[in-house]
């Protein structure tokens, strides 16, 4: 492969544009506007280079890739270590994509403090790349956590009535779950006195400890995915966070909770991941029910869209504990799909929220005959949040469903129902805003959208039926990723299964299904 | 013992540069009347970099015991009186500006800080529980008188006597532990109570003697860090001080205290380290929650720093708790660090000024992002810093802390420090809460003093605290390098 070092570059680039952003002199009209076309700028050459390096990824290889390694902390054994494989590469390319967007949108929605608002997205952008690409526990851990800096700020400034409050609980809870991995992390170390990902994920500590360290790495990532019953500030923190800050939030934050329990818990900790899958997939299961019924009386739209995030993050954590090919695949997919489809949900709001300032969905109604685009595209959306065959949305959770299957009936079916009432909601949504009658004359006043906003929401549309169409195109590359974690899982699997056969799959799932089943 | 006493004197040098430049400048500033504390201040720190010169150019190899083995000078001391000399320096630079124009704008200040430091040099070498006893001392004499400078205000008086009280006890319980020891012992030379203690398979009574000494002394040194359940004189002093005294308060002795508990734990009572280590603990633990919950509550920025600073020692001292060569190299870095952030966040304080005096409460700072967003900025990255948030340094400094306690088996006073440090993240925030999300109010709009010393240091601070990261590997070298001999 390449030696030129791709991913440091994108890290890095947003940051220098930042840097660079607190430069500019002269009147608060022209530090906005230059701030919005540098970092709209910057954020599309890393675009670019996160384009060019998809499109570089060999796609037949298990191995990192890209790979970028120096020594950082000797005294601790820190090294900078970065690379991609299948798993990692799509969730950098996901953040690349959705920063500009971010900032387009927000070239019409913030008015205060622009500069600052730039800098706090490119800031973020080097964390989250930074995030998915890096191999080095501690340097993971550096990376994720240095997320809630901009992201404070972003809702805490940016945000609506209660940002405040908002703020401090998205701060805190994320911070509690992440210095509990901190804790395991830093035991790992003095275990195996290494913090490099690959080597940790080749060896592992005895199977007690596993249990424990497993509990605190999924302290972070569950309030990160979230998973019910932390998930209590998502919903605060979408709400009062300014459209792209709910973007991001949704779009790629998220996604850092599914990326570490591939990453971690189950790499690194298999045993204990076996151990816990049943619990992991009640939650799920709790998640996925519970919330689509809350978010079925929602008369919020960003609520409404909030907690239908955790319930397709229910989704997500099911298919990656089933511990099979179509699980994981499944739960990889469901969340680049949820990445676009939500975020575009978001921007979506957006669109109306900056016409009518309000987000409650009885002021609509019947937008259809002033907002034909709009509609168009939030149908699109829509659709994908439900998961209609033929957008992205419906490989996702039909390939999660059919590994929960393997796993267990019962499983499948609880999580099927959400199918459904995912179903319920976004159509009572859809019909409450865009049809129904136009009782309000203000709503019914609304200019279309504008050309930004055609930008931003045209091209995530494209992507949600051209992925809903050919999913291959992630799974090309996802293979043999896949199949290597499921190798370094399944070489416990083999030791619990009753009769084992090592050639064969099916032989495996059984004892999955065994050991899940009461 | 063997060295020709030329050879001692010539080691002490910048001890007895310190003393005698103190006293040089004490008569400059007698001849100079009014007016001298520009001039003083400016030969204070050039006497300082003078002797923090010798210090680095000077470097040990080995541990040398000079002065009949009253005096050690090691890596841990060089170390030592490096940071305490940039902390000073840093301290004074920053004071110059506030005290200007008012009472305490008097040559005495710097040549007291001066005394203070000299005492603190002594401290960090002293290989003996008399020239221990004559460092602290001296260090805290000056530290009293400075804390109630400001003689024509009620509050900085109480707060130099209530700090003198207090620390005359504590110098008595570390007088009454030391004879305890030296009864036991025999002496009053570490190296040789090290041996003592170590040969004796120490019987009933008497070990309960040497116990009870030991624990004397830890609680005296606790109080000069202001560890929990010694920390009750730290928030009225660090308020009721001027604050640019709290700010050298905060900066410098606690190092020089640290590193001092450092010796003593590897040094006189290594053999008891079994006995030790969970009283260090358990302080550790209850410094760091005290520091994390009361803070919460506090209005006045001055005191959320002191509980800040209790909590910071709570996590100084898990790194002496773990007992290992990582955890004493970790403690140092995180002493730097933290002497880095505390530089900082008191520059800033000390840059704002409200009816003419540097500010005092949080709500002060209200919408300081749109009045003055440079300062608000560089505060905001010390108090990410400081609840220890990557990618700044106050992260290295706990996640060395807690590697070391980790790796030591400590996990129960890992995990505690973990979540006191969210627990501590709220109040930290909240000051950011203040800064960046609240409007400005206008009756509470404080004004920037220019002052291109505290704009150096700010910057110098601010600019290590973002940049540790790319670099972070010199400084943890220095400070295991520093630690290397100290266990064996």
């Amino acid at each position: 492969m390449t030696t030129f070092p791709v991913l440091s570059l994108m890290t890095f680039l947003p940051l220098l544009g930042a840097l660079g952003l607190l430069l500019i002199r002269g009147s608060e009209e022209t530090v906005a506007k230059m701030s919005q076309r540098i970092g709209i700028a910057v954020s599309l050459v890393v675009l670019a280079l996160a384009a060019w390096m998809t499109w570089h990824f060999d796609g037949n290889s298990a191995d990192f890739q890209f790979v970028e390694k120096f020594m950082w902390l000797p005294a601790f054994g820190l090294t900078y270590h970065m690379g991609v494989d299948g798993i990692s590469v799509f969730f950098v390319l996901l953040s690349a994509l959705l920063t500009p967007v971010c900032l387009l949108a927000s070239v019409q929605s913030v008015e205060k403090r622009v500069r600052e608002y730039i800098i706090a997205f490119l800031v973020l952008e080097t964390f989250m790349i930074g995030t998915f690409s890096a191999l080095d526990t501690v340097l993971f851990y550096v990376l994720f956590e240095g997320v809630l800096i901009p992201m404070y700020l972003i809702i805490g400034v940016w945000g609506g009535q209660r940002r405040i409050y908002s703020a401090f609980k998205f701060f805190l809870y994320t911070l509690l779950g992440s210095v509990l991995m901190l804790v395991a992390l830093m035991v790992l170390y003095s275990k195996l006195g290494t913090t490099d990902m690959p080597l940790l994920m080749d060896n592992h500590v005895d199977a007690d400890l596993q249990k424990w360290l497993w509990l605190a790495v999924f302290a972070s990532f569950a309030v990160k995915m979230p998973m019910w019953p932390v998930h209590t500030w998502l919903p605060d923190a979408h709400v009062e966070a300014p459209t792209g800050g709910s973007v991001i939030l949704a779009g790629v934050l998220l996604k850092m909770g599914g990326y570490g329990f591939l990453r971690f818990s189950l790499p690194m900790f298999p045993d204990a991941s076996m151990y816990f899958a049943p619990m992991v997939f009640a939650l799920s299961i709790i998640a996925i029910i519970y919330t689509s019924l809350v978010a079925l009386v929602q008369t919020d739209m960003k609520k409404m869209i909030a907690y239908s995030s955790v319930a397709h993050m229910g989704y997500v954590t099911l298919g990656i504990f089933t511990f099979n090919r179509q699980g994981i695949d499944g739960a990889i997919f469901q969340m680049i799909s949820h990445g676009l489809v939500s975020g575009a949900l978001f921007l979506i709001v957006g669109v109306v929220y900056d016409r009518l300032h309000t987000r409650d969905i009885n002021r609509y109604g019947g937008i259809v005959k002033n907002m034909p685009v709009f509609a168009t595209l939030f149908m699109v959306f829509m659709l994908g949040s439900v998961g209609l065959p033929g957008t992205s949305g419906f490989v996702g959770e039909f390939l999660v469903l059919a590994g929960a299957f393997q796993a267990s009936t019962w499983v499948a079916l609880l999580a099927g129902t959400g199918v459904v009432l995912g179903a319920t909601y976004m159509l009572w949504l859809y019909r409450k805003v865009v049809f129904g009658p136009a009782n309000n004359p203000d709503a019914s006043e609304m200019e279309d959208m504008t050309g930004i906003e055609k930008t931003n929401l045209v091209p995530l549309a494209i992507l949600v039926l051209a992925l809903g169409v050919m999913p291959a195109l992630v799974f090309k590359s996802t293979a043999p990723s896949v199949e290597k974690l499921i190798s370094q899982v399944g070489a416990i699997a083999d030791a619990i299964v009753i009769h084992p056969d090592p050639e064969s799959f099916d032989a495996l799932i059984e004892g999955i299904d065994a050991e899940v089943q009461p | 013992m063997s060295h020709p006493i030329f050879y001692d004197i010539f080691s002490m040098a910048p001890e007895l540069m310190l003393a005698v430049g103190s006293m040089l400048l004490m008569m400059i500033g007698v001849m100079g009347r009014g007016g001298a504390l520009k001039p003083v201040a400016l030969l204070s720190v050039f006497l300082w970099l003078a002797a923090g010169a010798f210090v680095y150019l000077n470097a040990p190899t080995g541990a040398i015991r000079v002065f009949n083995d009253m005096i050690v000078l090691d890596g841990l001391s060089r170390f030592a009186k490096l940071l305490i000399t940039g902390g000073s320096v840093a301290a004074l630079l920053i004071a110059v500006r506030d005290i200007e124009g008012t009472i305490m704008a008097r040559f005495e200040y710097p040549v007291l800080m001066s005394f203070a430091t000299l005492g603190m040099f002594i401290m960090v070498s002293a290989n003996d529980l008399l020239a221990l006893y004559v460092g602290l001392e001296l260090s805290s004499l000056s530290l009293y008188v400075l804390a109630a400078f400001d003689r024509n205000s009620n509050r900085a008086s109480e707060a130099g006597l209530k700090y003198f009280v207090l620390g005359a006890i504590s110098s008595g319980m570390l007088l009454f532990g030391s004879s305890l020891i030296y009864g036991y012992t025999g002496t009053l030379q570490f190296d040789v109570i090290k041996a003592t203690l170590s040969a004796a398979a120490v019987p009933g009574p008497a070990s309960l003697v040497v116990l009870f000494g030991m624990i004397l002394i830890i609680s005296a040194i606790a109080f000069k860090v202001s560890a929990v359940p010694f920390h009750m004189w730290t928030p009225d002093v660090y308020e009721g001080a001027p604050t640019s005294v709290t700010a050298f308060f905060a900066i410098v002795p606690k190092v020089a205290a640290i590193v001092l508990l450092m010796r003593l734990v590897t040094g006189p009572f290594g053999p008891l380290a079994s006995d030790m280590l969970p009283v260090v603990g358990i302080i550790a633990a209850a410094s760091m929650t005290v520091g994390a919950f009361a803070a919460i509550v506090q209005t006045s920025i001055k005191r959320l720093l002191a509980y800040s600073s209790i909590g910071n020692i709570g996590y100084a001292l898990v790194g002496i708790a773990a007992g290992t060569h990582l955890g004493l190299s970790s403690v140092l870095l995180y002493m730097a660090i933290y002497m880095v952030m505390t530089t900082a966040a008191f520059s800033v304080i000390l840059l704002l000024r409200r009816d003419g005096a540097a500010v005092e409460k949080i709500a002060d700072l209200a919408g300081l992002s749109k009045t003055h967003p440079v300062v608000a900025y560089a505060l905001a990255i010390v108090m990410f810093s400081m609840s220890g948030i990557p990618p700044m340094a106050g992260f290295f400094g706990k996640f060395a802390v807690f590697q070391a306690a980790v790796a030591a088996h400590a996990y129960v006073l890992a995990v505690f420090g973990v979540l006191t440090s969210v627990v501590a993240a709220w109040y930290y925030l909240n000051v950011i809460r203040v800064m960046f999300f609240e409007e400005p109010s206008e009756e509470h709009k404080p004004t920037l003093h220019f002052c291109p010393a505290t704009y150096a240091v700010l910057a110098a601070s601010v600019i290590f605290l973002a940049g540790f990261i790319v670099f972070p590997d010199q400084l943890t070298v220095w400070t295991a390098n520093a630690t290397a001999g100290l266990l064996n």
